[in-house]
């Protein structure tokens, strides 16, 4: 009974400050909005992993893999010596039709029966149609090309293209799988993909005997691998990228979480009288605590009901930028939809009523232990709040110097990252109020000889503290956020600026153009390196091979260098002693590795490691170096040409960088190049070295696109949030405007007097959500960033980011000052004066 | 001597767009220069109502008001604001004083809205801290201080800028007795130091008998305690 009256008393309270509702439903929403956004952005990616990695593998259980491909005649070898164990052989490769990228499988029709891959999945499939003189396509992608049996393709495998007929297609159960998929028979595709006599690997299904039994009879240069680690390994490749999406949320949440504690704390200050009223006439403790918690989850239900929908709709956009992503940097996903599980739905909904109800706890607690007779005394709140400010600024800097040691310490953990992250805004957030209450006094006194208007507006923030400090933090730390993850943005783009600078040093890069941005392409003519390593104007050329060694801690891209005149041009050695690392790189059986490889697998120079070679099976190789590397988060190895040779048979090329005599005119000397290349029966790519910077800055600003929205989306919250907290703030201020009216303030007067204050406001949230930011920044880069992707970088402000974060400081606070000062400056004065 | 105060024909009605109700219905009033004039009637009567219209605060709907020889019914929004921090002081039944605002810069208020210096104002502040006697309260805020206390800041934020007129609404309306009379020989006192005219509403006849005149307000119109034929009651 008492209960529903002081529901009643709630829902008449918020009609008649709608726009308060609004607001505090608005925050919740949008801080749902993002965080169940990336889980179902996250989610989707994972699940289209594993329906790629279900239609390419079906059953298979194990892999026979080799160093550079395995000879087709193992496989003829393997079926009379195990005629029992299900095997297939496959080729997979990417292609291009009409500069859509497809995946190109090759397989043996009649051994595909038994590993229920995405051929045999469904019975409208024209897989029986399969021989050597055409193709399937998934049937969803013909439809979307509006393709059908016996039309002609005109695809592009590496530097060739070839007209090849559709033979028709075929449907999976999860169409969504199989989209961009085009299937052959093994032969075709081997030579189409121009593989010779190779083939990738050989599938298996075979028990745990089996599989010992077929180590046994595998030469050294053979390997049985696990098809599950396999697809483990490439998922833990996207693993640091979905880390940095799940921080960006994460970070909003805490924004969100601080701003709807900010507006539920108002909600509670604006009734203390009334709640007040509410324990004289008899109403319980536990009554008006209840009361107050379920008003926020109330709320906060329907905030995040909305917030879990408005976040579906958000994941449609980030899987665009997320997969584009992925497909740059990991490995291609064709698949681009949504995968929605109720578990998302209720999460999003537990996370929004959780958050809110933690957040309101506090301000159940104030409400519930009101006091009757303080609670008219507003400045016993205030003077309470004034002698808080000390003990709360010592809580606020022992907690943010925990968080600093947390944040220093030499551990991997990213969630000892996170939590010192929470340490130190929560800490800076606690000393905010008394910053706010001394600096405000001062420009009180300062201003009073100039402006009395402006002196009032300043004292107004001092002697409100309990209002307006809280504000000030909340949208200090709103700001803050925004001005950290810029300067962490801005600090990666710098820091690969200069990378791509130091090691892009050639002066052109001939390569086969490849299919797939995060794939290499095809092998070089040798007669075409040749030609540019001895035309004229060129001083010296370097040749690079890109290939894939299994080693002992997994599978890593290898760059296969001949470097300039054998010095470490473009290569960045960041280990101590580089030139006896160079040395040591040039001469033995040394390696040179990546720094998110040397960070995650905690290898340094002089740490060996077991490479599975082509010639000799496993062998050990040392790290004589560690060195700048931004191409890959997931680790990458050098390895000199001539150790290469050494235990491999493959001698490509796929790309040549020439540097130019120093008198040539570079641009007759690109010219004359290109006249070399494109007198090549091969489809090659010439850049100069700027085209390659511009081009690699292009792929690392369409990675970050989605912390960009993300960023946008934490500036919506922290709007929102700082708006409903100053306008509540005014509001309830209504009757006291009133007064200065009646004692001849005139509407400018008001006008100024309001937004001067919340300018203030801004302009101190923004000065001091600067340090934040920065602590914020370093953190993530220092700590969040080198723990999920292994790179170091220095911290760089970008131009314009302290004045950027300034402005938004101040617009969302004069905005969020102005509605209110119209609307007071417009209500009747009687009228206020009247009301209590 | 001079009007202070001049209405003729006013009508003030709220709800006009649904269902209007006068509140004031052709209503006419003079007051001059140094007169104490005492409104009474019924709670709801539209004593304050006619009160707020005399400071600007209540628009004029029709009739004819002039204050000080300005005609309220051509005046803007910022000339009526300037006319009252000039020229008018305003007290009220619930105090109104400004809760984050301690005594003396409640009190001070309208000359800091005016542009005194800080120097001007404490000088001004000082005897009228001595005259309300609380000369050793100014630092306090104003919770802290009794109904009596804080009326007696009203009276000196009313008076600090030497008004012409000072308007009161219910003055003594939350106070007791004795609180009551003490607030009103300190405002009679002070009003006729300053020679200002003072409007008083209120619905308790003793508290009207400090006036020079009383008027009854009844039916949205002002009528002379004979006109009223005021029975010898105390209160409304």
């Amino acid at each position: 009974m008492v209960g529903a009256l002081l529901l009643r008393s709630s829902v008449t309270f918020y009609r008649q400050h709608p726009l308060q509702l609004v607001l505090s439903v608005l925050g919740i929403i949008l801080g749902v909005c993002i965080v169940t956004a990336v889980w179902i952005t996250n989610s989707s990616s994972k699940r289209a992993f594993a329906l790629s990695t279900e239609s390419l593998y079906g059953r298979t259980t194990h892999h026979i893999v080799a160093a550079d491909g395995v000879d087709q005649t193992v496989y003829s070898g393997f079926r009379k010596t195990f005629p029992h164990i299900l095997a297939a052989p496959i080729i997979e490769g990417h292609a291009l039709i009409d500069n859509n990228v497809f995946s190109l499988l090759g397989v043996d029709p009649f051994s595909e029966i038994s590993f229920q891959r995405v051929l045999v999945q469904s019975a409208n499939s024209d897989a029986y149609k399969l021989d050597a003189s055409g193709l399937l396509l998934s049937s969803v992608t013909s439809e979307r090309l509006n393709l059908s049996a016996g039309d002609v393709l005109s695809l592009r495998t590496g530097n060739d293209t070839t007209d090849i007929k559709l033979l028709g297609s075929f449907d999976s159960p999860n169409p969504a799988a199989s989209e961009g998929m085009l299937i052959g028979d093994i032969a075709l595709v081997q030579m189409l993909l121009k593989r010779g006599n190779v083939i990738d690997r050989i599938d298996i299904i075979a028990n745990k005997q089996e599989a010992t039994a077929i180590r046994d009879f595998l030469p050294p240069t053979l390997k049985l691998s696990n098809a599950a680690a396999r697809n483990q390994t490439m998922l833990a490749m996207t693993r640091g990228f979905q880390i940095n999406l799940t921080a960006m949320s994460l970070l909003s949440l805490l924004v969100g979480a601080f701003l709807i504690h900010n507006t539920m704390s108002f909600t509670v200050l604006q009734r203390r009288e009334l709640f007040a009223v509410k324990r004289t006439i008899g109403v319980s403790v536990q009554s008006l605590f209840a009361s107050v918690l379920i008003e926020a989850v109330l709320i906060s239900l329907v905030g995040s009901v909305v917030g879990v929908l408005l976040g579906l709709l958000l994941a449609h956009q980030l899987i665009q930028l997320t997969t584009q992503t992925i497909n740059d940097l990991y490995f291609v996903l064709h698949v681009q939809k949504i995968w929605f599980t109720p578990w998302l739905f209720f999460g999003g909904l537990l996370l929004g009523v959780g958050c809110s109800v933690l957040a309101a706890l506090l301000s159940a607690i104030d409400a519930a232990r009101t006091n009757p007779v303080q609670a008219h005394q507003r400045s016993a709140t205030e003077q309470k709040t004034r002698q808080l400010l000390p003990l709360l600024a010592s809580i606020g800097i022992v907690i943010m110097l925990f968080g600093v040691a947390l944040a220093t310490t030499h551990t991997q953990s990213l969630l000892l990252g996170f939590v010192a992250l929470m340490l130190i805004i929560v800490g800076y957030g606690l000393l905010l109020p008394g910053i706010s209450f001394y600096t405000s006094r001062a420009l009180k006194e300062i201003l009073s000889g100039i402006s009395p208007i402006l002196s009032m507006a300043a004292g107004s923030i001092e002697r409100n503290i309990s209002r307006t400090g809280l504000a000030i933090a909340a949208l200090s730390i709103a700001v803050s956020s925004t001005f950290g993850v810029d300067v962490m943005i801005g600090s990666f783009r710098t820091s690969v600026d200069n990378w791509l600078g130091n090691t892009l040093k050639s002066d052109v890069y001939v390569s086969v153009p490849s299919t797939v941005s995060s794939r290499t392409g095809g092998v070089l003519n040798k007669t075409l390196v040749a030609e540019i390593s001895q035309h004229e104007q060129v001083d010296s050329v370097s040749t690079g091979f890109k290939t894939n060694i299994r080693t002992s801690i997994g599978e890593f891209d290898t760059l296969v260098l001949e470097p300039h005149n054998n010095q470490p041009v473009g290569i960045n050695i960041i280990s101590n002693d580089a030139p006896a690392g160079w040395q040591a790189f040039i001469s033995d059986k040394a390696l040179l590795i990546s720094e998110p490889m040397a960070n995650k697998y905690r290898l340094s120079v002089g740490n060996s490691i077991s490479l599975f070679t082509e010639l000799r099976g496993d062998v050990e190789f040392t790290v004589s170096g560690v060195i700048r590397d931004y191409a890959s988060s997931h680790g990458q190895m050098t390895m000199h040409r001539n150790t290469f040779n050494a235990y491999w048979k493959n001698r490509s090329i796929s790309s040549v960088g020439a540097i130019f005599k120093q008198s040539t005119d570079k641009s007759q000397a690109t010219q004359d190049i290109r006249s070399l290349v494109s007198s090549q029966n091969q489809a090659l790519r010439l850049q100069a070295n700027n085209e390659i910077h511009e081009s690699s800055l292009a792929i690392f600003d369409r990675t970050f696109e989605v912390t960009r929205v993300l960023r946008w989306l934490t500036v919506g919250v922290a709007f929102v949030g700082v708006f409903s907290a100053l306008l509540a703030l005014n509001l309830e201020r209504a009757r006291e405007f009133a007064v200065l009216r009646a004692t001849g303030t005139s509407r400018k007067q008001l006008l100024v007097l309001i937004t001067s204050q919340t300018l203030w406001m801004g302009v101190l949230a923004g000065l001091l959500a600067l340090p934040l930011g920065w602590a914020m920044a370093k953190i993530l880069i220092h700590v969040i960033n080198l723990r999920s992707f292994g790179w170091s970088m220095d911290s760089f402000i970008p131009n314009g980011t302290i004045s950027s974060t300034f402005i938004l400081s101040c617009t969302a606070a004069i905005l969020a000052g102005l509605y209110p000062a119209w609307r007071l400056s417009r209500s009747g004065i009687a009228q206020q004066l009247r009301s209590e | 001597m001079s009007d202070a105060v001049s209405i003729s024909g006013l009508s003030h009605a709220y709800n006009r767009s649904s269902k209007p109700r006068f509140i004031v219905d052709n209503l006419s009033l003079d007051v001059s220069m140094g007169d104490i004039v005492a409104i009474v009637g019924r709670s709801g009567s539209g004593k304050s109502t006619l009160l707020n219209i005399i400071g600007g605060l209540e628009p004029v709907q029709s009739g004819k008001v002039r204050v000080l020889n300005n005609t309220l019914n051509h005046m803007s929004d910022t000339d009526r604001t300037a006319l009252r921090r000039s020229d008018i002081g305003f007290i009220y039944q619930a105090f109104n004083l400004i809760p984050t605002l301690n005594v003396a810069d409640n009190i001070t208020l309208p000359l800091a809205l005016a542009g005194h210096t800080t120097r001007s104002r404490t000088e001004a502040l000082k005897p009228l801290l001595n005259a309300i006697g609380l000369e050793d309260r100014g630092d306090d805020y104003p919770d802290v201080l009794s109904g009596g206390e804080q009326q007696r800041v009203a009276i000196a934020r009313a008076l600090i800028h030497k008004p012409a007129i000072v308007l009161a609404d219910e003055p003594t309306g939350n106070l007791d007795a004795q609180s009551g009379r003490n607030i009103l020989s300190l405002l009679d006192a002070l009003v006729k130091e300053q020679r200002s005219s003072l409007l008083l509403v209120t619905h308790s006849l003793e508290v009207a008998q400090v006036a020079d005149r009383i008027l009854v307000m009844s039916n949205g119109k002002l009528l002379t305690a004979e006109e009223s034929q005021l029975n010898g009651s105390l209160a409304w």
